[in-house]
């Protein structure tokens, strides 16, 4: 398991985490690795336990929120950090409950936690009087609440993390997230999961409680994208509702689907070239944003069907193939073990 | 003790809308028993085993797992009491191996290092061993079969539901099914559904017929082939 999952991750995360800030400005770097790890979390649910859940904003914007309300009432950074990751976890636990142990089908419950998101998007722009205050921290409505203390290094509370101290922190939680459900999913739970989305009457019949395994795996994703929100939060120093937005969630899904769902590190990878073409196109005024999404997902669709990220490996195996050289890397044909694991 | 009953179902009952699937089903299985369950199409046998197997909740009536009343409990409950079920249509994980979809079964209950031991002596038992790194999803029918029983079979049960586990299969297959239901049985009671009459004059010794949802006979393979009833109910064609 060390070798094979944790050690390709550290090899090419930790190189990465040092290369990327030359290349790249780190404040850019950063949102990208917020959107990484939410894109991971979507990733984890619906291409490994097969939930489709068109609401992963709301946890994403419920992460963020927890964390500036919690910053302005402890004037402190690092409990408001587990509380982004833990309301969001608590908060699917029990909505999750809900839509499995209801044994809702899966087309409702991407329609429920799109309501549900829509819910929150509404209720975050309407909270703009007096009266929406928990503690110190105004909801604000759309104006949303800035002024919040960020994270500082932990032994040295003078010390703010920003830029590229901001970046380091974040890509190596991108990495430990990434390593911590590459061993779950090796793991029985894991498996199980993986066998649920693949056959969900077979496995109660074997034993498995699909509701209790679906509730938490929902709750584990909720967590990750609560941490995004919270890695997110940091870097922009202000939560909107905006958040919480249908064009959020949408883009979410877009990530992971031109990714490559179905693997781990396609959605990050989706989400990084998505979310840089995004900036760019930020940059101009020429053509509209949301249309070239649209047309690279199209593409996407059409041409590389198992998105990005896996047409990558294949072509990588086909390229080694054809390698005289490479022949006893050539790996034993016949068997097509699903790249599913990567 | 080996006649106690072990599975009982009185006055069992499912309804779909105005079709009475299930009309009353009286049925006893006594322990290490291997029974036949007949009857033609839409006589209520898959629904009957939905039933016991929590797949579905009956309407009426009531259904007994050694001593305990099991109407209402979800299929991984009644998983979970010992009991395992080879559905009509093979319901299996396609996008896995066969080694995975084993492995799943067997470690629902076991460590993953008899999990992994199991796996391997059921591969070894159904010879699809050279099968295990091969996806579902590629294999032929009858392979297929023999996987969803194998995966049955890792979930280590004391009652086995076989619906229809000769359909589709080869003639050397068929072979194998019946040397692994005779091993099976010497530990576990069966319930086997078979359209295939030969099938089931080669392994049977007591047989129940349903007819439109009730129990239309039971008694010995002998009596019940001789039954001018039975006769009747398969309208003309040769029982
Ligand atoms: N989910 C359902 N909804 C409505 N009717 C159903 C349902 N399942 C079964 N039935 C009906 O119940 C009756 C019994 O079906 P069942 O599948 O139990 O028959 P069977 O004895 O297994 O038949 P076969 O030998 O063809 O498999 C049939 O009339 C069938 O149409
Ligand atoms: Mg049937």
């Amino acid at each position: 398991m060390f070798a094979r999952d944790v050690l390709p991750a550290l090899i090419i995360g930790v190189p990465a985490m040092f290369v990327l800030p030359m290349l790249f400005d780190a404040y850019t770097l950063t949102v990208l690795t917020a959107y990484a790890l939410l894109a991971l979390s979507l990733g984890f649910i619906w291409g490994f336990a097969g939930i489709l859940c068109f609401g992963q904003a709301a946890f994403f914007g419920l992460g963020a929120y927890s964390f500036a309300i919690a910053a302005l009432n402890m004037g402190s950074a690092w409990g408001p950090f587990f509380i982004a990751i833990l309301v969001p976890a608590v908060f699917a636990a029990v909505f999750g409950a809900l839509l499995f142990y209801g044994r809702l089908s899966d087309v409702y419950l991407a329609v429920v936690t799109l309501v549900m998101t829509l819910i929150l998007f509404k209720f975050m722009n309407s909270s703009a009087g007096e009266i929406y205050k928990l503690g110190d921290a105004r909801l604000g409505g759309y104006n949303g609440i800035p002024g919040f203390e960020t994270l500082t290094i932990p032994w040295d509370p003078g010390e703010y993390l920003y830029d590229e101290s901001l970046f380091y922190f974040a890509f190596g939680l991108l990495v430990l997230v990434y390593i911590l459900l590459r061993v779950l999913l090796k793991m029985p739970f894991g498996r199980a999961l993986v066998g649920i989305r693949e056959n969900e009457q077979r496995a109660e019949l074997m034993g498995y409680d699909i509701r209790l395994m679906k509730t938490i795996a929902f709750s584990i994703g909720a967590a990750i994208a609560g941490l995004a929100g919270c890695l997110f939060a940091n870097w922009a120093e202000i939560v909107t509702p905006a958040l919480f937005s249908l064009g959020q969630s949408a883009e979410i899904i877009i990530w992971v689907i031109v990714g490559g769902a179905g693997t781990l590190l396609g959605p990050v990878v989706g989400a990084a070239i998505l979310g840089y073409t995004k900036f760019l196109l930020g940059q101009q005024s020429l053509i509209d944003n949301t249309f070239v999404l649209g047309v690279i997902l199209i593409l996407a669709v059409l041409l590389l069907p198992q998105g990005i990220f896996p047409s990558l490996v294949r072509l990588w195996h086909w390229l080694l193939a054809r390698l005289p050289s490479a022949a006893p890397l050539r790996r034993r044909s016949g068997r097509s073990r699903r790249d599913k694991d990567v | 003790m080996s006649n106690r009953v072990e599975l009982e179902s009185r006055g069992l009952g499912m309804q779909f809308g105005g079709v009475h699937a299930l009309a009353g089903v009286d049925f006893k299985l006594r322990r290490q028993e291997l029974r036949c369950l007949i009857g033609p199409n839409g006589a209520g046998k898959s629904t009957f085993f939905k039933c016991v197997c929590g797949m579905l909740k009956p309407t009426a009536g009531d259904i007994t797992i050694r001593g305990q009343r099991t109407n209402g409990l979800l299929p991984h409950q009644v998983a979970r009491l010992g009991i395992g079920i080879k559905t009509q249509v093979p319901s299996v994980m396609n996008g896995l191996t066969v080694r995975e979809n084993l492995w799943l079964a067997a470690r629902r209950d076991n460590t993953s290092a008899v999990a992994n031991r199991l796996v391997a002596d059921i591969m070894d038992r159904l010879l699809i061993t050279d099968l295990a790194a091969e996806l579902l999803e590629t294999l032929a029918h009858g392979k297929r079969q023999l996987v969803e029983l194998g995966i049955v079979l890792a979930g280590q049960p004391w009652l086995i539901l076989l619906d229809e586990p000769a359909a589709g299969l080869t003639a050397d297959e068929v072979d194998r099914m019946i040397d692994v239901i005779t091993d099976i049985n010497r530990e576990s009671s069966l319930i086997i559904v078979e359209h295939d009459m030969h099938f089931v004059r080669r392994i049977a010794r007591q047989v129940t017929v349903f007819h439109q949802g009730r129990v239309l006979i039971d008694a010995d393979v002998d009596t019940v082939m001789a039954s001018q009833d039975v006769r009747d109910v398969y309208l003309g064609k040769q029982v």
